[in-house]
């Protein structure tokens, strides 16, 4: 199999919601390192929501506290869009929450991964690698809608763990 | 009214599995330039974590003496913004304190009178490390420091469920261990 080239990435595009504009720009430049080209940003989630058909992003880096709408409600509001509006988006949740409890609520809303702040150029590749690469089934329940929740023995790490 | 979606196990479209972007790998050297990045990022906000920690005292200066989530609500969110920035510029020691005050101010009984000398010392010490510039763990420093908050969270028996008595020291003495 030839060797994937990141000229590739130039296609991605990538939503980063966050209420600090320097980590909407560390995200960036991250992702821009590795040759994504295509960006669009908002500085919470209903302005994001906005621009959800527009942009028509192919993965979200979604901060958790943000004014007036959260993370977690953005992430509720994508799962529960129609069909063609794709609900499944991949969503990255970059937080600087770290307790358990906060990373299971996350997981509850239907998030692909959880990225606790502080943020390093390799934690941000290696969720993203983690989305590209290891793409998941969505489950449908009376509560929930999301990706398939990984048991844990499979979990990668406790500060990770979706 | 909407038709209710059926339960089971559905397979995402390509577009959504990212499937044209399969096989991305990052090695050592991409890694070394995303760093690279970071480290530019942050080069352009050199007053971010001071001006941060001004922010939070100043907020906490504003909150009436009965305190509730609603009144320390603007706290927490400075607080969090905190513990997010500081060990991304080099301030674990900011990272572990503004987390413990979090804590103190999601999960604490804010009704306990205590409570605001502990939010008081954290807030503090979390000044004094970005004015005295203590960066990484802090060594000795770092310890007393974090020793000093557990000392006096415990004394007031303030600690949110589920942490345990000596948190901070034992999350410091890991940074020192961290490579």
């Amino acid at each position: 199999m030839a060797a994937f080239s990141l000229s590739k990435l130039e296609r991605l595009r990538v939503m980063i919601v966050d209420n600090s504009p320097m980590m909407r720009e560390l995200v960036h430049g991250v992702l821009e390192s590795v040759g994504i080209r295509q960006f669009l940003e908002a500085s919470d989630g209903r302005k994001a929501l906005t621009q959800l058909p527009v942009f028509a992003p192919h993965l979200a880096f979604v901060d958790w506290e943000m004014e007036p709408m959260n993370g977690l409600d953005f992430v509720r509001a994508v799962r529960a869009l129609p069909e063609h509006d794709n609900p499944y988006l991949p969503i990255i949740m970059l937080t600087s929450h770290a307790e358990e409890a906060w990373v299971i609520e996350a997981r509850n809303a239907g998030i692909h991964e959880y990225l606790v702040k502080p943020t390093t150029g390799a934690s941000i590749l290696a969720r993203l690698s983690s989305v590209i690469n290891n793409p998941r089934p969505f489950v449908r329940t009376d509560d929930y809608f999301g990706p398939a929740r990984r048991t844990a023995n499979q979990t990668p790490d406790a500060a990770s763990g979706i | 009214m909407a038709t209710p979606r059926p339960s089971g196990v559905i397979e995402p479209p390509a577009r959504a599995k990212l499937t044209e972007f399969a096989g991305a790998e990052f090695d050592e050297r991409t890694v070394s330039k995303a760093d690279r990045a970071v480290a530019q990022v942050l080069t352009k906000y050199p007053t971010l974590l001071p001006d941060e920690v001004a922010k939070l005292v100043s907020a906490w200066g504003t909150v009436p003496a009965a305190l509730t989530s609603e009144t320390v609500a603007p706290v927490f969110t400075i607080a969090h913004e905190l513990a997010g920035y500081g060990e991304t510029f080099g301030f674990p020691l900011v990272t572990v304190l503004a987390r413990s005050l979090c804590r103190l101010l999601n999960a604490g009984d804010l009704a306990r009178e205590q409570m605001k000398t502990v939010i008081d010392a954290h807030i503090a010490t979390l000044h004094v490390i970005v004015r005295d510039n203590i960066r990484g763990h802090g060594g000795e420093i770092g310890i007393n420091l974090a020793a000093g908050l557990d000392k006096a969270i415990a004394k007031f028996s303030l600690a949110a469920d589920g942490d345990r008595e000596g948190r901070l020291r034992d999350e410091v003495a890991a940074l020192q261990n961290k490579k």
